[in-house]
């Protein structure tokens, strides 16, 4: 059987392809043969052995999802049919599998928003490569569930948001899997808004890379997540945030909870541009840790060559605290209703943003569910 | 109803005896005061009693309507009919105070062998104490304490106390940060719910709340003893004199 390793390794320009396709294949091709996969040197893999991961994990599933239902203001196209040229990125820099998402891509999907789409475009599955345009005050809410997903993935999202246009992007992995690897880039025009919400649980390595970039000012992004990391489960959670444009603002709100001898690294890089003024950021980083055993690493960063800015970050790594515990169990409760209570208390803060109320529910029955789970470990 | 004979208890990461030897008797349908200065141990009584963590108890007993309670944890406590009203009643960002309210009232119904009730049944009873207390309802669809300002805070407390009817209710400087008309209110809510079957413990600074709810007998707490006992009175000539006249002869 073919191991991930070989599988990933095994690339070339799809000569099939469409011609703006192969363009992008090949610049994919000169950055993976130069680059390789990242050592442990590499300050944004320093605690993954990726190499070796890769070697036992079972191969990847190229998924072939179909295209969401057509509705007003909506045009879905196969990503083959579509021009992408200028949405559809090569890859992003320190994150190698966005490249070979690039070189492995047979198809996807293309969104485009022309309007202001009603319905929340679902996937129940997600695309390997989903690219979104978002056309100048669009908007549209996008809803990608995997549910009890079972093989590898290796899926890329890229997404524009034009001039006063408005986006919603929830994304909620669980299930049993080997490994999943997941970029996501933003690119923001003026005045844009983009809110973004992540639910992950299940697989044995989860790498998640978001890179956002504000173009022009007014723009807004809102950036949230929550990752139940149990077993032997890892979860690498890596934003970069580039504000190249003055007076855009950034909030992101990440938070853990670990149990087991669960690993999980946050890494949060807000790189603020010369001359972009009047940024705000907002960055935060929770963990809460079930078992001794656990392990939460955590490295908010900024790096600010601007002068008029406003930038917070902060990190909190800490247990379940004895005060609450005991406040909830004298009201009757027990010991494992108490912590779950917490516990659920602790990870609902980052779903109670979700505006659609079928969704909200659907994530708050999921996280009831795995926090149950969890104190009763 | 609860009896305390001669329980001694240590903070447990400092190993320092707080509780030195306490006796109190609270018989059914009484209310009892334990005044004292700051320090002497009026906090880790209630905390001792409810079986909060980072205390150990090395001597002496506790009794809840004849059964012994040491051993039992802070739930099995609260089912068997205590109430502990913080003096800082913590914060749960995330859950919901209505859903709290009737998580642990199901609790309690379960525990006596009584069906739960589903929200809609619940509401009912929620409305009436809400009633009772002069209290707003928007307190019921936030998060537990979560915000809450000290003398909402307070309030919850005794809704809380309220919707679970407990037999002996510990009140815990729960007049610390509230004004007049809050004062007024809690201490009415405490007055409606007191009656031949209840017993209440107030643990109090001042004597100010004792204006509003009657106390049937006062203590004085000091270096974790209880070092006199007298009636309504007696509250009175310490809020004159202080505590200086009864702790000196006994250091003396």
């Amino acid at each position: 059987m073919t191991t991930l390793l070989e599988q990933l390794q095994n690339v070339s320009v799809d000569a099939t392809a469409p011609q703006w396709l192969q363009d992008k294949q090949s610049e994919a091709l000169a950055h993976f043969q130069s680059e390789g996969f990242p050592k442990q040197d590499n300050e944004a893999w320093k605690y993954l052995d990726i190499e070796s991961i890769l070697s036992s994990a079972t191969s990847l599933k190229v998924s072939e999802s179909s295209l969401p239902q057509a509705q007003e203001g909506l045009v879905a196209t196969p990503l083959v049919d579509a021009d992408a040229t200028t949405s559809f990125s090569t890859g992003i820099d320190q994150t190698v599998f966005s490249f070979l998402n690039t070189l492995h891509c047979k198809d996807g999907v293309h969104l485009q928003v022309t309007g202001a789409v009603k319905d929340v475009i679902r996937f129940e599955e997600s695309p390997s490569r989903l690219v979104v345009v978002v056309e100048e005050n669009a908007s549209a809410e996008l809803y990608l569930t995997d549910v009890n997903q079972t093989a590898s993935s290796n899926t890329m999202i890229d997404v524009t948001l034009k001039a006063g246009s408005k986006l919603s992007v929830i994304r909620a992995a669980h299930g049993n899997t080997n490994v999943r690897f997941s970029s996501f880039k933003a690119d923001l025009y003026k005045e844009a808004q983009l809110t973004t919400n992540l639910l992950v649980q299940g697989a044995e390595l989860n790498r998640y890379d978001t890179q956002v970039n504000f173009h022009e000012e007014g723009a807004d992004a809102q950036l949230r997540g929550i990752g139940l990391i149990s077993g032997n489960s890892t979860y690498y959670n890596h934003l970069l945030i580039n504000h190249f444009s003055a007076g855009c603002t950034c909030k992101q709100e990440f938070k853990n909870i670990l149990t087991d001898t669960a690993v999980t690294e946050f890494s949060g890089v807000v790189y603020v541009h010369k001359d972009s003024h009047e940024t705000d950021s907002q960055q935060h980083n929770s963990n809460l840790l079930l078992s001794d055993s656990a392990r939460a690493l955590s490295r908010p960063q900024l790096i600010i060559d601007a002068d008029d800015v406003e930038c917070a970050h902060g990190s909190t790594i800490g247990q379940l605290n004895p005060e609450e515990i005991f406040y909830i169990k004298s009201r009757g409760l027990n010991e494992k209703e108490a912590k779950s209570l917490l516990t659920y208390g602790f990870a609902k803060e980052t779903i109670d943003f979700i505006e659609n109320k079928e969704i909200h529910n659907e994530l708050e029955g999921l996280l009831k569910q795995e926090v149950a789970r969890y104190a009763n470990t | 109803m609860l009896e305390i004979n001669n329980l001694q208890a240590v903070l447990e990461d400092e190993e320092k005896e707080i509780l030195k030897g306490l006796s109190l008797s609270v018989g059914k349908g009484e209310v009892h005061a334990i005044m004292g200065p700051n320090g002497s141990g009026k906090s880790t009584l209630s905390k001792v009693v409810t079986g909060a963590p980072g205390f150990e108890v090395t001597g002496g007993s506790v009794t809840l309507n004849g059964k012994d309670i040491l051993d039992l944890e802070p739930d099995e406590r609260a089912l068997e009919g205590i109430f502990l009203a913080f003096q800082y009643p913590v914060e749960i960002p995330g859950v919901n105070n209505a859903s709290f309210l009737r998580m642990a009232y199901n609790a309690k119904r379960k525990y006596q062998g009584k069906e739960e009730v589903d929200p809609i049944e619940f509401e009912d009873l929620l409305q009436e104490k809400l009633e009772l207390l002069q209290m707003d309802e928007s307190f019921l669809d936030r998060s537990v304490n979560h915000g809450f300002s000290g003398g909402e805070k307070k309030r919850n407390e005794i809704l809380q106390m309220a919707i679970l009817d407990p037999d002996l209710v510990i009140l815990d400087e729960t007049d610390s940060g509230l004004d007049i008309d809050a004062l007024r209110e809690v201490a009415s809510a405490v007055n409606h719910f007191k009656n031949e079957n209840k017993s209440v413990i107030l643990i109090t600074h001042y004597q100010r709340l004792l204006n509003y709810i009657q106390p049937d007998v006062v203590h004085v707490l000091s270096d974790g003893k209880l070092i006199k006992t007298g009636d309504k009175n007696l509250a009175l000539e310490l809020e004159e004199k202080g505590y200086d006249w009864l702790v000196e002869p006994v250091k003396g």
